[in-house]
């Protein structure tokens, strides 16, 4: 068979239909438009059945922790009556250590009552070790494919991390440099085994994190009398926007605010070998949540099941220096000893609570467990060997790649707000765009999908139509 | 170089796309340089560093490459302490004052 890079990628539609048992043309409709809901429900399960699913497999039902003294930290900040109360789910809790277990336990039921003997993804974060283990219970061996390196050989402490982990859970990790192409190396990872592809972007992974925001729905209501204000959300890829948001809805809850956070990492180029390691985040940041965001079928599959503008309600960012701050914070003041990169959204409600009325709560919806190379001390040690700047002053003056910069009051921690109406017009461009289609060949059905891909009415994306 | 003996628990590395077969759309400081791979498995043949090696891997798939080590250990830390760090937990609880939780 030719492995080549070029032919491997064209038989990339014919790999997913047998590693995934879908076949996304069905749902193909207009020049652009999709059958989303069509393709969100092919699988057939049913939010009761993957709470069932998750307990079985000891995910979810993570408990809802209340920040008493980073809530008084906040209020000592805010003008009078202003100060809501943070609570953080405790993601953590999951049994390999983050919300990931969710999106993976759903595969990997699919995965084993459909007979597959394994099942691989590409993932470079926590995402792995929760295939892992959640492969384990199910007996299914699991290959993961992890960027992990630059051209030098020096690898990403965090990284490495994670290749420790999951091959303590027994899977086998392919460790690749800097570079998009573990792609084309997992579609013959699964044209060569037949194993389930475990992708984090199929309907099955979104499903999965859909328990997320319906527990905190049920949570809140049980244990605060009523609903959050709103639920801060760490931003990447789209899935964990995506799906706390459709549990949130799910649940009854359609009036609790959907605000999506990253480290703000601008300047630094993923795919760069030169960038990869000047980065003191592998995720949760904005060099994944823009890109995502404005052309979410960039991802592993054909049509990403993560659509996020079709979610958000607001979207901030947060620097590297404010997250490692308010990580220290959250052990020194709290007791709990979390992963830098899941206090993404922690450190933008507690610039966010302030806004909000004292009598309100904000929920922050994931921790990450933390261990050597992840640890904020373990990335902020690299960064300085990497001749990054760290010091304490103005979080403003931060420069991704250049310096780290903790605030020196915790009043100068801010959540920096990103205009979303660009971000939806990109996202019009780009559906355009990449389909090769012009706005003359748009049929209504086209016009209504891309609104409801960006929130907005057709009004909206007619006035965008007409700038482009 | 020692000779690793066959059934060691070993690291292979390869190199999966030359500069000239990666895409176009990378930036230039990545496409300039090969995609490389690391992997783990059971070395298959007596074999030393630097040669080339076959090794069964976690899955039962054959993978070859050049031999780097055997069982190299994650060298991956937690890091000195950050001393602007030292003494944060008592400026925090220091602007509390009066008002009420």
């Amino acid at each position: 068979m030719n492995n080549s890079y070029a032919a491997v990628m064209a038989r990339k539609n014919e790999i997913m239909k047998k590693s995934l048992l879908m076949d996304f043309g069905q749902f193909e409709q207009g020049k652009i438009s999709f059958d989303y809901e069509g393709m969100m429900n092919q699988y057939g399960y049913t939010l009761e059945e993957i709470r069932k699913i998750q307990r079985d497999a000891h995910v979810g039902d993570t408990p809802l922790i209340e920040l008493h003294n980073l809530t008084r930290t906040a209020r000592a900040l805010s003008p009078r009556g202003k100060g809501a109360r943070i609570m953080i789910k405790d993601e953590a809790a999951n049994p390999s250590g983050s919300f990931k277990d969710r999106r993976a336990s759903v595969s990997c039921h699919f995965a084993q009552a459909k007979g597959f003997p394994g099942v691989a993804a590409a993932t470079s974060g926590n995402y792995g070790a929760a295939l892992a283990s959640q492969a384990n219970i199910r007996n299914l061996k699991t290959i993961i494919v992890q960027e992990v390196f630059d051209s030098l050989g020096r690898g990403q402490p965090e990284i490495v991390e994670k290749t420790r982990k999951c091959e303590a859970l027994g899977a086998e990790v392919i460790q690749t440099s800097v570079g998009p192409e573990l792609f084309y190396y997992l579609l013959r990872v699964l044209e060569e085994t037949g194993f389930f592809n475990a992708s984090l972007y199929t309907p099955l992974s979104i499903a999965g994190i859909e328990t997320i925001g319906y527990e905190i729905a049920e949570q809140c209501r049980k244990l605060q009398g009523g609903l959050p204000a709103a639920v801060v959300i760490t931003h990447a890829g789209g899935g964990n926007v995506t799906g706390t948001a459709r549990g949130l809805r799910k649940a009854g809850a359609d009036d609790v605010r959907v605000i999506g956070a990253s480290v703000n990492l601008e300047g630094l180029h993923m795919a760069s070998d030169r960038d990869f390691n000047l980065k003191s985040f592998t995720t949760g940041h904005t060099g994944f949540g823009v890109p995502f965001a404005t052309w979410p079928d960039r991802s592993d599959v054909p049509r990403n099941a993560a659509r996020p503008l079709r979610y958000l309600e607001r979207y901030v960012t947060v620097n590297q220096g404010e997250v490692f701050y308010i990580t220290e914070a959250l052990a020194v003041l709290e007791g709990l000893e979390r992963g830098p990169a899941g206090n993404t959204a922690l450190t933008a409600a507690f610039a966010l609570a302030r806004e909000f009325d004292e009598d309100q709560f904000i929920v922050v919806q994931e921790t990450e467990y933390t261990g050597a190379g992840k640890h904020h001390y373990a990335q902020l040690a690299f960064a300085k060997e990497n001749g990054i700047l760290v010091e304490t002053g103005d979080p403003e003056t931060e420069v991704p790649g250049r310096s780290i910069v903790f605030p020196s009051h915790p009043d100068m921690i801010r959540a920096r707000e990103v205009d979303l109406d660009p971000l939806r017009v990109s996202l019009i461009r780009n559906a355009l765009k990449n389909r090769s289609v012009s706005p003359s060949d748009l049929s209504n059905a086209d016009l209504e999908f891309l609104a409801r891909e960006v929130s907005r009415d057709t009004p909206f994306v007619e006035d965008v139509l007409k700038s482009l | 170089m020692n000779k690793i003996r066959k059934g060691g628990w070993v690291q292979i590395e390869w190199t999966l796309l030359e500069p000239w077969e990666r895409p176009e759309h990378l930036p230039p400081e990545t496409r300039k340089v090969p995609l490389r791979m690391r992997a783990k498995g059971i070395l298959q043949e007596d074999a030393s560093p630097g040669e080339t090696a076959r090794v069964l891997s976690t899955c039962g798939r054959i993978l070859s490459g050049t031999l780097v080590a055997e069982n190299p250990p994650f060298t991956h830390s937690f890091g000195p302490q950050i001393p602007e760090f030292i003494g944060l937990g008592d400026s925090l609880r220091s602007l509390w004052g009066n008002r009420d939780e």
